[in-house]
């Protein structure tokens, strides 16, 4: 029988497995509705959800942060590049190597001018992009154990003396 | 001063053990039953723990020290008084410390030459009183033996042990043990006593000078010196 545009269970099962978090459960539902049987089962895997700072420009009392590297960003510069990471990218991996281990759920980018649009003092929060990613098991469980403690942005810049 | 970045394209984002960005921290996650994990904890946290551990490093120095100062069994030194006196007083206390250092030092150095003193005289006394028994050997060698033996004996076994010594020496003397190395027995009346006296002499001279001269060799010399002698004795000899 097919489900959800594929042409049986276990298909349906190897298409979405690393895309969802349960790919039977996911597929159990979709057979549901496909037979016309309600979805009433309530999953609840771990959250697995992550959230802090991918980058910050500055701290809340405006004070430029630099990178351990030497290199830094200004708002204006990050600000149009978080935007662009929700539309093309939304990926997280692990020690910038190997697979995707995580989506992106929530991405803002927070400046002085979105405090105030927020009903917040100007210098209530960094500039910074803020983001919240559920993360694959084994990313996850090293989240938890301490191992991870961190986000690093990856990509490609132009660096210029200042 | 740093390299700017701009232009900027992020492909992905990376979770990490220790980013690039100081603040680029995981702020919290949240778990199956919906409840938020702190993964940060607050700067009154980090105070409160910095303030645990350092009591806590201060007990555990106090106690290490506690036991150190048991395990050698001294007392911990006292603080030094003059850390913080007027550079003036200190000084002067200084000086007064160096010179009672030296004045020890000198102390010290008289104290090493009396005792030599008194070890070269001991040993003069004991080589003086070993020449007083030839049957044991150069008075200076044996009187380094008699002064090491006289230093652990008592008053009464002392006395006891020179008199037996001197017994012994009489008694070799007039039991002519050694006759046939040189026999003195007071007035040398033949010519083979005169060579053995004129030889005792050659032996008496060598131990003056710090020499040793063998009693065969000294017999030799004795007769070279005095070729008369040995005519003498050559005629005693067929005598007989």
């Amino acid at each position: 029988m097919p489900i959800g545009g594929h042409k049986d269970f276990d298909a349906c099962v190897a298409a979405n497995r690393g895309k969802v978090d349960d790919p039977e459960g996911y597929c159990h539902s979709l057979e549901r509705k496909a037979k016309g049987i309600a979805a009433i089962e309530k999953v609840m895997p771990e959250e697995r959800l992550v959230f802090g700072w991918a980058y910050m420009c500055k701290t809340a009392d405006g004070q430029r942060v630099t990178d351990h590297s030497g290199e830094f960003i200004e708002p204006e510069d990050y600000e149009p590049a978080a935007y662009e990471f929700v539309e093309d990218a939304r990926i997280a991996n692990d020690m910038h190597a190997g697979d995707v281990t995580g989506r992106l759920v929530e991405s803002m980018f927070f400046s002085p001018s979105k405090c105030r649009a927020l009903g917040l003092p100007d210098d209530a929060l960094p500039s910074g992009h803020w983001v919240g990613f559920r993360l694959d098991e084994s990313s996850f469980a090293k989240v938890k154990t301490g191992d991870r403690l961190m986000f690093s942005i990856e990509g490609q810049a132009i660096g210029t003396a200042a | 001063m740093g390299t700017r970045l701009r232009a900027l394209k992020i492909r992905a984002i990376a979770t990490v053990d220790s980013g690039d960005n100081p603040h680029a921290k995981i702020v919290f996650y949240k778990r199956k039953d919906g409840t938020m994990a702190d993964k940060t904890p607050t700067v009154e946290e980090l105070q409160k723990q910095l303030k645990d551990a350092t009591e806590k490093l201060a007990t555990a120095t106090a106690k290490q020290a506690e036991l150190q100062t048991q395990l050698d069994g001294k007392k911990a030194p006292p603080p030094d008084p003059l850390a913080k006196a007027d550079p003036v007083i200190k000084a002067e206390v200084e000086a007064l410390r160096k010179r009672a250092e030296e004045a020890e030092k000198r102390e010290k150095a008289n104290a090493d030459a009396i005792a030599k003193m008194q070890t070269d005289k001991r040993r003069a006394e004991f080589v003086a009183k070993a020449a007083n028994f030839p049957s044991l050997g150069h008075a200076d060698d044996a009187g380094q033996i008699l002064a090491k033996i006289d230093g652990v004996l008592d008053e009464a076994e002392r006395t006891s042990f020179f008199q037996k010594l001197q017994s012994m020496e009489t008694l070799i003397k007039k039991s002519g043990l050694f006759g046939e190395m040189g026999r003195d027995t007071g007035e040398a009346a033949t010519a083979e006593q005169k060579i053995d006296k004129a030889a005792r002499v050659l032996i008496q001279k060598a131990r003056e000078n710090g020499t040793t001269l063998q009693y065969h060799d000294a017999y030799s010399q004795a007769l070279k010196a005095n070729p008369d002698l040995y005519t003498a004795y050559r005629a005693e000899q067929e005598g007989r």
